[in-house]
């Protein structure tokens, strides 16, 4: 049974729970073929919002096609991970 | 002019009601579809066995690696109730407006028999059948049946109405009910029987394909049918023996301002929803209540009596919604699997009185031992059935005496973390409420095995809640501690677990 592990992104533009609604779907959309499996956006005030990714363990989430994949959503942006 | 009161106001106004309705239920169920867009006739929902998808999106069939909830697809509120991934308020939705829509036709049918009106619907006579199919080559040849035909429904209305109200709606209910999970439990022969859970639910679907079908037909048929009288009909209730052009318009203009209403409607309780999604579930979850209390709560799951299920009916394949904990939510919980679980305990405490006690996974098994194959539903559709095996919760809460006075709920908290918050704050412990006499059923237990061996990481281990008469989303995973509560009001945002605080759920997950 694989191994679950998560790792971290920053992202700027995600605001709101309207956000991560639209967000979330690309997300899904390149999941599997990435071998990730679940994400959560945390929106902290006066912070960047944090994007959890949680996947099997050696199968490293790519950030740029996660940052593809938010910009289909909106003008949303990787900032660091 | 003579009025003929074919259509009285009760029929008039049922009818229309009936239409309010039935576009809420299709709305909110495309809310329900969207959640997990995939149907399947099997013991399990394995990726790649479904029937029929409305999806893209290919799943890997390596289990415990994704979450069901991307599966999700977001649908516009135009098109479904809220819309938006609401699944918790569509589920209310749905529940809302069925309750409504039996109600509605249980008098419809009470007043059909006691008006005698029935006699025009009913057939009671075999030429039914060869006068339908006259009508029905009549319509494939593009001709209109004469006016005579219709006493004020010709053959073809009277087998399809009979059918509709008589056969489909009837098994909209029976399918839908069969998803309960009380239900289930307490007649599980009878859930078996449409195929399980999975059965249950595509029956459903194509019931509600036929009943679109029909809808759209209907519809049409009243538009190119004699359109003037049948919208006098409709409208003013009794057909003039010589209907007027100017009657026919004035029945047309009230229609159409009375779909363009109820569509606006349709839409208005969407935006409504989403505009504050918390009264939205305080309104629609409190209306349902009523419904659970009157006919689910009292269903408790067969337990030991149960032969139903054996293990030739357990799934191959189970999902999941959420994945295990990791480093940044447990470390605690990460190093003990680890180390096959040496160091982790499982807190039983009483919050009231500030009294608590560890166990150890070994601890837990030397207690009474329960074992039972159970299906377990996600409020999102998929299923799974499993035998699970370990301690009854009233024997577990038993290690710290009595229940103490003033305790209300057993609240269970898990060593991972939500998935998601209602804010979107950072994560806090998954937990979940139940009250004191569903924590007492037999089919209530902290699980340590799953199929005779540990339960695996991803469903929830060493330790998960187990409640047979409610949805997964109370069946608390990767347990980390039981409570004795007073009010779950105090505890998250206060509406009695994870999924009820961020999904809207509804705190008693019977259906």
């Amino acid at each position: 049974m694989a191994r679950i592990v998560s790792t971290r992104f920053l992202v700027e533009g995600v605001n709101d729970d309207w956000d991560t609604t639209k967000a979330l779907q690309p997300l899904f959309d390149i999941f599997t073929a990435q071998g990730m499996g679940q994400a959560t956006f945390e929106i902290v005030p006066g912070e960047s919002t944090r994007l959890w990714i949680k996947h099997k363990e050696g199968s490293t989430p790519s950030r740029e096609l996660i940052a593809e994949a938010l910009a289909r959503a909106g003008d949303y942006r990787v900032i660091d991970g | 002019m003579e009025a003929v009161n074919d259509f009285p106001f009760w029929l008039r106004a049922q009818h229309l009601l009936n239409f309010i309705l039935i576009g809420m239920l299709i709305r909110s169920g495309i809310e329900m579809l969207s959640s997990l867009p995939r149907l399947w006739w099997r013991q399990d929902c394995a990726p790649g066995t479904e029937w029929l998808k409305f999806t893209k999106r290919e799943l890997p069939k390596e289990e415990g690696v994704y979450t069901s909830l991307m599966d999700e697809k977001s649908v516009h509120p135009l098109l479904s109730l809220p819309g938006r991934e609401n699944v918790g308020l569509g589920r209310h939705w749905h529940g809302l407006s069925v309750m409504l829509w039996v109600l509605n036709g249980v008098i419809y049918v009470v007043l059909l028999f006691a008006t005698g009106l029935w006699r025009r619907i009913l057939p009671t006579s075999w030429d039914v059948f060869p006068e339908a199919w006259d009508s029905m080559k009549t319509y494939l040849s593009l001709e209109v049946p004469d006016i005579s035909h219709f006493q004020p429904y010709d053959a073809l209305q009277m087998l399809g109405y009979t059918f509709v109200i008589f056969i489909l709606a009837p098994s909209m209910m029976i399918t839908g009910v069969a998803m309960s999970p009380a239900v289930r439990g307490r007649f599980p022969r009878f859930v078996k029987s449409l195929g399980g859970h999975q059965g249950a639910r595509s029956l459903h679907f194509v019931g509600m394909v036929i009943m679109a079908g029909f809808i759209v037909m209907h519809v049409s048929l009243v538009f190119l049918v004699h359109r003037d009288r049948n919208l006098v009909n409709m409208v003013f209730g009794g057909a003039e023996i010589e209907v007027s052009s100017a009657r026919a318009a004035q029945a047309l203009v009230i229609m159409v301002a009375v779909i363009v209403a109820v569509v606006v409607f349709w839409v208005a309780l969407s935006y409504w929803s989403l505009a504050d999604r918390v009264r939205a579930q305080r309104f629609t979850a409190g209306v349902t209540e009523i419904g659970r209390k009157i006919f689910l709560n009292h269903l408790r799951p067969q337990g030991a009596k149960k032969t139903a299920y054996t293990d030739g009916d357990i799934s191959e394949f189970h999902w999941t919604n959420g994945l295990p904990p990791t480093q940044d939510e447990s470390a605690l919980w990460v190093r003990a699997r680890d180390r096959d679980w040496e160091g982790l305990t499982i807190t039983v405490r009483d919050d009231m009185n500030d009294v608590e006690k560890k166990l150890t996974i070994e601890d837990l098994k030397q207690l009474p031992r329960h074992s039972y194959i159970a299906t377990h539903t996600c409020m999102q559709g998929w299923s799974a059935t499993s035998r699970w095996t370990g301690v009854r919760l009233t024997d577990l809460m038993g290690q710290l005496g009595p229940r103490p006075e003033g305790a209300r709920y057993l609240l269970a908290e898990s060593y991972g973390l939500a998935q998601k918050m209602y804010d979107n704050r950072p994560r806090e412990p998954f937990y979940a409420a139940i009250d004191l006499d569903t924590m007492t059923e037999e089919e209530s237990i902290l699980a340590y095995e799953r199929n005779g061996h540990e339960i695996e990481d991803y469903l929830g281990a060493p330790a998960r809640l187990r409640v047979e008469s409610n949805h997964g989303y109370k069946h608390v995973k990767w347990v980390s501690r039981l409570m004795w509560i007073h009010d779950f009001a105090d505890f998250g945002d206060g509406r009695g677990g994870t999924r009820e605080d961020s999904a809207l759920q509804a705190f008693n997950g019977r259906i």
